[in-house]
């Protein structure tokens, strides 16, 4: 009976693997990549200077609305930080009279665009590039793109089961975990495989399982929030509890000047004796009701908000109170967040955990690499199916070898793009899309191992010569950055050449295989699958 | 009937009757479960409902492997539906007798 759980098990992860491998694969890349996505939003913005005064910055903020959005119902600012030189302001329009006050969360991350501005380090409006910039990986991490946010969201929702699947799996059929930990067999074609699978997955599994367990459960909260209903009738009353938002203040109709933002957030740092703020939410701005909720900075915490909020009057700047403390029911929640996020993470731990992101979206590849090695000696057999085949070896090269490329093509179209070409943000993602596009075709016409090779061959080309383009373009190249000690642009640089040439690196592999190994049959439309990537078998 | 396993080849209603009874029968029984989580724990009504929903995706993990381990899919249906109307049954009785606050 354990024989036979066992190679269920082992059913089971091979194909799960291959059915939610390639959404797994687009999520764990784009996921690491928005580690840093505040740096990558910097790096697409290359008028961002670097931050002089935070309190400069929010006072212009602060004017910039008055100008722009008087008769708003709610202000907010994100204040400049370690990571991010600029001032991100959002407003939203004052509740209709009657109507039920908005009270979805304050995420700056999704107010349309034209509720939403930069703020400079010499507050003034930033005069920038328009671009998704890092966002754009955030969001196709969990809801693809092109695509309605609740399709793609169910679609990523069912890979990441898929991912925990083949994850727990993996580990029950895996039977010799710490042996193999220490097993390297380089060219043995499919053996290399399946040990580069195993030990990308175990030398970071503590990662790929916190990963997965948080992914998957924040999405439980949208897709399984059942057992809600078992203690309240409505969800909003679960989530006040659990969020204990303060209600906004009724509008008193009384014009009011405001106090000055950067007092308030002063007493609000002397109070948290160190501590930063992070958000200041502005209600009812310019009336006599006005109030500033200031939230502190999550550094340090695991908790993706520390529930640190403190309300002042908008008008007197008195402190007006000071969040409850969290229930462990916040907290926990929070912290599933929070673990998942990593706002908390310092550089040093960011690379790490960057890193591991790295190493997980490795094993997926190797995974779904390892899954048309090990059936390329079926093909032999005319009884085998060869369509789903060729469909997996297709889309292998189209996601592993061109999904890359492609966010190379996105950096790529940001600094060639004129900026005051028509939607630029979004031109520059047709045009990554494009180049998917392009890759996807080339790797259906042409020979697998043909497709491999060339589509290395672009990814390696597109990440190598981008430190050229953007030294050529925004007059911030790499020597430069090096004499001015902009690590965010040597980082920038450095890890487009080290993606670049691990692909160089895949791509001569590639080559020196296809000269020296004979298929077992010649090439043709009877045996499009029969092309052997890695080993002399 | 045979056990899934990659040696022998497997029958493929077997096979979408399991995959059906891990993703649709999983979710709801998970949810079930979750549900009578929630109102049983002795924890405070907002500690006890974010408890439930964390363990909500361990739940349907548990549920997908035993669709797939289970010796029969009709065995893997069974025991889903059992879980999922004593779970439903015992929660619906309880939020109607009893009172939480």
């Amino acid at each position: 009976m354990k024989g036979s759980f066992r190679s269920s098990m082992q059913w089971l992860h091979i194909w799960t693997g291959v059915c939610a491998g390639w959404i797994i694969f687009l999520v764990f890349f784009n996921g690491t990549a928005a580690y840093f996505k505040q740096e990558i939003t910097t790096w697409m913005k290359p008028e961002i200077t670097a931050a002089t005064d935070p309190a400069k910055s929010v006072e212009g903020a602060v004017a910039f609305l008055a100008a722009k959005a008087p008769d708003a119902g709610t202000w907010t600012i994100r204040v400049p930080d370690d990571r991010n030189p600029v001032s991100e302001v959002t407003w939203r329009p004052r509740p209709m009279p009657g109507a039920a006050p908005v009270e979805d969360d304050d995420d700056d991350d999704r107010a349309s665009p034209d509720r939403r501005a930069t703020i400079d380090a010499d507050g003034h409006p930033l005069a920038a590039r328009a671009t998704q910039g890092g966002d754009y990986f955030f969001q196709f991490h969990f809801a693809l793109h092109y695509l309605p946010l609740l399709v793609g969201f169910i679609l990523v929702g069912l890979a990441s089961v898929g991912l925990m699947v083949a994850l727990t799996t993996g580990v029950i059929s895996h039977r010799r975990i710490f042996a193999d930990f220490f097993t390297l067999r380089l060219r043995h074609g499919q053996r290399s495989w399946f040990d580069a699978h195993t030990t990308f997955a175990v030398l970071a599994l503590p990662f790929h399982v916190t990963i997965t367990y948080t992914g998957v459960a924040i999405l439980a909260f949208f897709a399984m929030p059942w057992a809600v209903f078992a203690n309240y009738t409505s969800p909003r009353t679960f989530y006040a509890e659990i969020m204990s938002r303060p209600q906004p203040p009724k509008l008193s109709g009384q014009a009011a000047p405001l106090v000055s933002v950067n007092t308030v957030v002063n007493s609000a740092e002397i109070i948290w004796n160190g501590g930063r703020a992070e958000t200041i939410r502005i209600i009812n701005p310019g009336d006599a009701s006005a109030m500033i909720h200031v939230d502190r900075r999550a550094t340090g915490l695991i908790a993706s908000d520390p529930g640190n909020t403190l309300t002042f009057n908008g008008v007197t700047g008195a402190l007006d109170k000071t969040s409850p403390g969290r229930s462990a029911a916040a907290a926990a929640t929070f912290a599933v967040f929070g673990l998942h996020e990593a706002h908390f993470a310092r550089p040093a731990l960011r690379w790490l955990l960057f890193l591991c992101g790295a190493l997980g979206t490795a094993m997926v590849a190797t995974g779904l690499i390892l899954w048309t090695e090990k059936r390329r000696r079926k093909l032999l057999d005319p009884g085998y199916s060869r369509e789903g085949f060729r469909l997996v070896e297709t889309l292998n090269v189209a996601v592993i070898g061109g999904y890359p490329a492609t966010t190379a093509a996105y950096f790529w179209a940001n600094r060639l793009l004129p900026e005051s070409y028509p939607s630029r943000a979004d031109a520059e993602i047709l045009c990554a899309f494009g180049c998917w596009g392009l890759l996807l075709a080339w790797s259906v016409v042409r020979p697998n191992r043909r497709a491999w090779i060339e589509v290395l061959g672009v990814a390696s080309f597109l990440f190598l010569i981008l430190p050229i383009v953007n030294a050529q373009t925004s007059s911030r190249g790499t020597v430069a950055n090096l004499m001015s000690g902009d690590l965010l642009y040597v980082g920038f640089d450095g890890v487009l050449l080290a993606i670049g040439l691990l692909f160089a690196a895949a791509f001569w592999t590639g080559r020196r295989l296809s000269s020296r190994t004979t298929p077992a049959l010649p090439h043709g439309a009877s045996s499009p699958g029969l092309t052997v990537l890695e080993g002399t078998e | 009937m045979a056990v899934l396993s990659s040696a022998r080849p497997v029958r493929k209603r077997d096979v979408v009757s399991r995959i059906c009874a891990g993703l649709l029968g999983g979710y709801v029984a998970a949810s079930a479960v979750s549900m009578l989580l929630a109102r049983v724990s002795p924890l405070s009504r907002p500690n006890a409902t974010a408890a439930a929903i964390l363990s909500t995706s361990i739940l349907y993990l548990l549920a997908i492997l035993w669709s797939f381990s289970a010796r029969s899919p009709s065995r893997a249906w069974l025991a889903l539906a059992i879980v999922t109307l004593v779970s439903g049954g015992l929660t619906v009785g309880l939020i109607a007798l009893v009172s939480r606050s």
